[in-house]
């Protein structure tokens, strides 16, 4: 039992380090653009003015918005 | 974000970059709002007379409300306890009790409605007309009319100060930007822009207004204490051209305008499918870097100062 409690607190830590990693490694502000005719999302690093990631979404994407 | 013929709304993980949930909504969702205390998702089904709330934590439908008919914006007013969207089609304002997740009241307004913005100075609200050139002053107390205020020609945008002292109204067909000073309900200025104006947004001192122009490559400063052109900063095309390079001049053409906290401009050049990034302080462009075709709604994550826009 004290094995298993000691692993399932082992992968928790693990599970919030990896996060706050991830979270951390990404540049601060991006900029999400819509591109309307490419059924994609352009992901924007402001500070270093280029884009570092392009999400495919649905067809003809419009309005958007952020939410934390 | 809307997917507009897909009749959904993504979610999209702002660390991964994916897109990690689809909620349905109406026929044809296209403009998308937060509520005021971040909880709720609002989205105008242009085709299906009604707009969808989705709860923003748990990704899921909360209600769907009935408008009238057509493509429209929305505006939250006051206090958040009441949204109001605009129904081009049906020329009216359904006003919304965000409490009750109910339509409360369609009032009629000026022809083919489509911006609409409120002010925290006379607390109410304004939908400009484009197909009547005028704006409809909307009282929350009373949910009508109180006022029509004539302005320019096909003005289809509309934008507060940070204030509320002054609606700016981008008339896309005279090429000019009426100034409402709410004191009066009055157009007390109009300005001369670049060709087709049509989204716009202030700095966030209040002092400066950029707009964002349609039908020429650019984008002009306004001094807002003066209501004058100051300066023309030449940006991308948002006009798209057909196969054979041509433009059609009759072409529904948009493009967005953001002012960051941190005195850089972003406008969308659909045309070129590009993203122009401007500084404010120096009035020239920084860069101009390729996105994607028809480039267009903007969003703003800053990580470092806890904010986010949306267009």
């Amino acid at each position: 039992m004290k094995k298993f409690l000691f692993l399932l607190t082992l992968s928790a830590v693990f599970l919030i380090w990896a996060r706050l990693a991830l979270a951390q490694g990404g540049p601060a502000w991006v900029l999400y653009v819509v591109n309307s005719d490419a059924d994609a999302v352009s992901v924007v690093d402001v500070r270093a003015q280029k884009v570092i990631a392009l999400v495919p979404v649905g067809r003809n994407p419009g309005g958007s918005s952020t939410q934390r | 974000m809307t997917n507009k013929e897909s009749n959904n709304v993504a979610v999209i993980d702002a660390q991964r970059y994916t897109v990690i949930d689809t909620i349905a909504a109406g026929t044809r969702p296209n403009h998308l709002y937060l509520s005021p205390d971040g909880k709720t998702i609002w989205v105008k089904n242009d085709r299906s007379s009604s707009v969808s709330v989705i709860d923003a934590a748990g990704h899921r439908l909360l209600a769907t409300i009935p408008t009238e008919n057509g493509h429209g914006k929305l505006a939250f007013a006051p206090d958040g306890k009441y949204v109001y969207v605009t129904n081009n089609r049906a020329d009216s304002v359904s006003a919304i009790d965000i409490a009750n997740m109910k339509n409360i009241a369609n009032i009629a307004v000026g022809k083919s409605t489509h911006g609409i913005a409120y002010s925290p100075l006379s607390k109410k609200v304004y939908a400009a007309n484009p197909g009547s050139d005028d704006v409809s002053v909307i009282d929350p107390a009373t949910n009508q009319v109180s006022k029509t205020i004539p302005v320019g020609k096909r003005s289809g945008y509309i934008h507060f100060t940070p204030d509320g002292r002054y609606g700016y109204v981008a008339n896309k067909g005279d090429h000019s930007v009426s100034v409402i000073d709410v004191t009066k309900d009055e157009a007390v200025a109009t300005i001369p822009v670049g060709r087709g104006p049509d989204h716009l947004m202030f700095t966030p001192d209040g002092q400066y207004a950029y707009v964002g122009n349609t039908r020429s490559a650019d984008l002009t400063l306004i001094e807002v204490a003066r209501h004058k052109t100051i300066g023309t900063i030449a940006v991308g095309s948002a006009e798209k051209k057909g196969p054979t390079g041509e433009i059609d001049p009759k072409a529904q053409v948009h493009r967005h305008v953001h002012v960051s906290m941190d005195g850089l401009v972003f406008i969308t050049n659909p045309g070129d499918g590009t993203l122009s990034i401007v500084d404010h302080g120096k009035r020239k462009v920084l860069a101009t870097i390729p996105t994607g075709a028809g480039s267009n709604a903007l969003m703003d994550f800053h990580s470092e100062k806890r904010v986010a826009h949306h267009h």
